[in-house]
Formats: C-alpha cells, sequence, structure tokens
C-alpha cells in the first residue's frame, strides 16, 4: 500500500479546514469590507480595521440557554470593558439573540466593541463588531446589519 | 596674714567689692542656675569682667537637616519650621525656596532640633559640635591677668618721677589695653556663638502620586466562569487581523 505523504496529509487539513469554516455561520460582507479569515473564525474588515467575526462554539459543558450565555457574556465584558447597552438582536433567520454595546479604551483610543450571542442547538454563536470610535461610529447601521445578517 | 590683699588676692574674692555676673543667655552649663559673684577692681571695666567660669561648657552647634515632604508640600513645611524656630526663641536667617537657615538658642539646640524632625522624614542629619570651653575659660583668665597687670601700671604711673618712667608706663599702658580689648572681642564672639546654634534645613518634596489606572472591576460576587473562549480579551483579538 501506498503511504500516505506529508503533502497529502496538509492538503487534507486544509480541506478539511476549508470545509469547516465553508460550512459554518457566514455573514455578509458589506460593501468596502473584505473577507480576512482568521484561523479559526470568520472575519471581515475595512481598510481602517473596523472588524467582524463569527465565532461558533460548542454549547455543552457547560450547557445553557440565551439567558445563561447573554448573562455570562456581560459579566465577563463588565469585568473590562464599559457596558453601554445590551439590547435584543433577531437574526436575519429569525434566531432570537442578545446584542451587548461596550467601549474601551484600546492604544489611548476610544473603541466600539459589539457583541452578539445566539443559542442554536448544540451551538453557540458569538458575532463580534469593533474597532476605533472615528471609523466604527460612521459605519454602526452597516455593522448593524452585517451582525444580523449571520446565518445560523 | 595682716598684710593687704594683693590686687590679685583681691580679685579673686578678697577685700575687692562684689557684683553680679548676670546669668548667660545660653550654653548647658553645670552651673546655669547659679550667679557666679565677682569683685570689681578697674571701675571702667567693671561692667564687662568675667569670671573664670570653672566647668562651664561652651558648645557651637552647627546643624543640617534634609527632610522629605509630601508632593506640593514644601512651603507649608516651610511655614511650620519658621513659626518652631520662633516658638523656641529662635530667628529666621535665610529662607530659599527649599532652603531654611535659623538660629535657635543653643541651650534648647537638642529639643529644637527633634521637633524640626518631625515636620518630615529625614533622609539625613548632620550635627557638629565645637566645644570652645577651653578657649573661652583661656581668654578669661588672660583678661584677669591683664586687668590686675593695668591697675598695677597705673599704680607705678602715679609713682613715677622721671619723663622717661612716664613714657614707657604709660606705652606698656596702651599695649595692655589694646590687648584687653582684644580678648573681649573674641569673648564675645565666642560668647554669641555658642549662645545660638545654626540649623540649615534643606525640603525635598516626593514625587507626585501617580493616578493608578482606572479599570472597571466585575461586580461583586461575580467569578468569572472557567470558559476559555469567553475570557479571552477578545476585542483585542478581534482587531488582531494577523490571527
Amino acid at each position: 500500500m501506498k503511504p500516505i505523504s506529508t503533502v497529502s496529509i496538509s492538503a487534507l487539513v486544509g480541506l478539511v479546514a476549508l470545509v469547516a469554516v465553508g460550512c459554518g455561520p457566514t455573514l455578509d460582507t458589506p460593501g468596502g469590507f473584505a473577507r480576512v479569515d482568521g484561523r479559526h473564525d470568520l472575519r471581515i474588515a475595512s481598510p481602517e480595521g473596523v472588524a467582524l467575526s463569527v465565532n461558533v462554539y460548542r454549547n455543552r459543558r457547560p450547557r445553557g440557554d440565551l439567558t445563561f450565555w447573554s448573562g455570562a457574556l456581560h459579566a465577563r465584558l463588565r469585568s473590562e470593558y464599559t457596558v453601554v447597552e445590551r439590547l435584543p438582536i433577531t437574526s436575519d433567520s429569525g434566531v432570537d439573540g442578545v446584542q451587548i454595546r461596550a467601549r474601551a479604551l484600546r492604544n489611548g483610543r476610544p473603541h466600539q466593541y459589539w457583541t452578539a450571542i445566539f443559542v442554536a442547538g448544540r451551538n453557540v454563536i458569538l458575532v463580534e463588531a469593533g474597532g476605533d470610535d472615528a471609523f466604527f461610529a460612521p459605519q454602526e447601521e452597516t455593522i448593524e446589519a452585517a451582525m444580523r445578517s449571520v446565518d445560523i | 596674714m595682716g598684710a593687704p590683699p594683693t590686687e590679685a588676692e583681691a580679685y579673686m574674692g578678697g577685700e575687692a567689692d562684689l557684683a553680679v555676673d548676670p546669668p548667660l543667655p545660653s550654653g548647658p552649663s553645670h552651673h546655669s542656675a547659679q550667679a557666679s559673684v565677682r569683685p570689681v577692681l578697674e571701675p571702667e571695666h567693671a561692667t564687662a569682667l568675667p569670671i573664670p567660669s570653672e566647668q562651664r561648657l561652651r558648645l557651637i552647634y552647627t546643624a543640617q537637616l534634609s527632610l522629605l515632604v509630601d508632593h506640593d508640600a514644601a512651603d507649608d513645611s516651610l511655614d511650620r519650621l519658621v513659626a518652631t524656630t520662633l516658638q523656641f526663641g529662635g530667628y529666621l536667617s535665610i529662607r530659599e525656596d527649599r532652603r531654611l537657615v535659623v538660629r535657635v538658642p543653643s541651650a534648647q539646640f537638642h529639643e529644637v532640633f527633634a521637633s524640626f524632625e518631625q515636620h518630615g522624614e529625614v533622609s539625613a542629619r548632620n550635627v557638629r559640635v565645637q566645644d570652645v570651653s577651653e578657649e573661652y575659660h583661656d581668654l578669661e583668665v588672660r583678661i584677669v591677668s591683664l586687668t590686675v597687670l593695668l591697675a598695677r601700671m597705673r599704680g607705678l604711673l602715679e609713682r613715677a618721677t622721671t619723663l622717661d618712667e612716664i613714657l614707657r608706663i604709660e606705652s606698656e599702658l596702651g599695649r595692655i589695653v589694646t590687648e584687653i580689648d582684644q580678648a573681649r572681642g573674641r569673648l564675645r564672639f565666642l560668647g554669641n556663638h555658642a549662645a545660638w546654634s545654626t540649623v540649615r534645613i534643606a525640603i525635598t518634596e516626593r514625587p507626585a502620586p501617580t493616578t493608578p489606572e482606572v479599570r472597571p472591576e466585575p461586580s461583586p460576587g461575580v467569578t468569572r466562569l472557567p470558559i476559555d473562549w469567553l475570557n479571552q480579551n477578545r476585542l483585542d483579538h478581534l482587531l488582531n487581523l494577523e490571527n
């Protein structure tokens, strides 16, 4: 039997990763933004560095509902950022979630940091958006729409 | 034994008139509470003649003190130091931006200095003491001797018969008077210096306290859940587009 080469293994891993990203939730990419996917998440960014990402985590150990996860996220954010608002949000696909808007200083500059959390089946979906306030604020509506566009 | 006392014997307590020496203004002394008694020989020197002080200490204190005070408190500290100086009967000699030179009564030097040390954190202190007791005593004795000699020469002058004798005695009288004046001047100088001690005080302010970085604290009673992805600094992670 022919041994599997190192190149073949790398190609396989890459393919699996591509499928994993491709199969996960996606976001609409607003005009002026581009995909800059990270190693483990889907990410899009503007030229000025305003970024959005979506991550999926398994809802187990602990397994919680939206109230639990949004509360845990809120408590965590409050320990590091200034939480401004906590709002209900519904994805374009009809899944209810919670959006938490926070502010932070980063490198001495005011930044905005918005998160939206959804619970669907065995997954917890976290959508994030952040950037320097000077670039984030003019695009708030666009960013809000992109966060709701998450395809769960 | 029936002979009249000599002039020197009279000065040292024989049959001469007595005068009370006023207590000196300062200086630790074994006899500070007692008025000394001395005879008077020469009317023109009567008020200035000191009795040779036996064990009296004449100490000149010179001290330096460096104090560390709180930020922006130097002026207040200097004001308080001046007030303390005045309270102990001292006086201000020099006041600069961060420096004081004060003179305080030597008799209260240790008490005043200890009080100064309460006005800040002592970063350095230096006290020097110069004992001039021996020089002071020698001067007193010399003045007594010269005064006795002066009286004797005046007696001789009255009995002089030739012009040559008169001229020689008057020349000697002039030298003796000059020596007495010099010794008295030096005695006054030492007395003044021993009566007052000099304290130089330097003030240094601590640096302004740095304002601690204000970070939001977790609400009371909230404990982080052991969920790795939740505990990351998510904003930094999100905006690090090289991940």
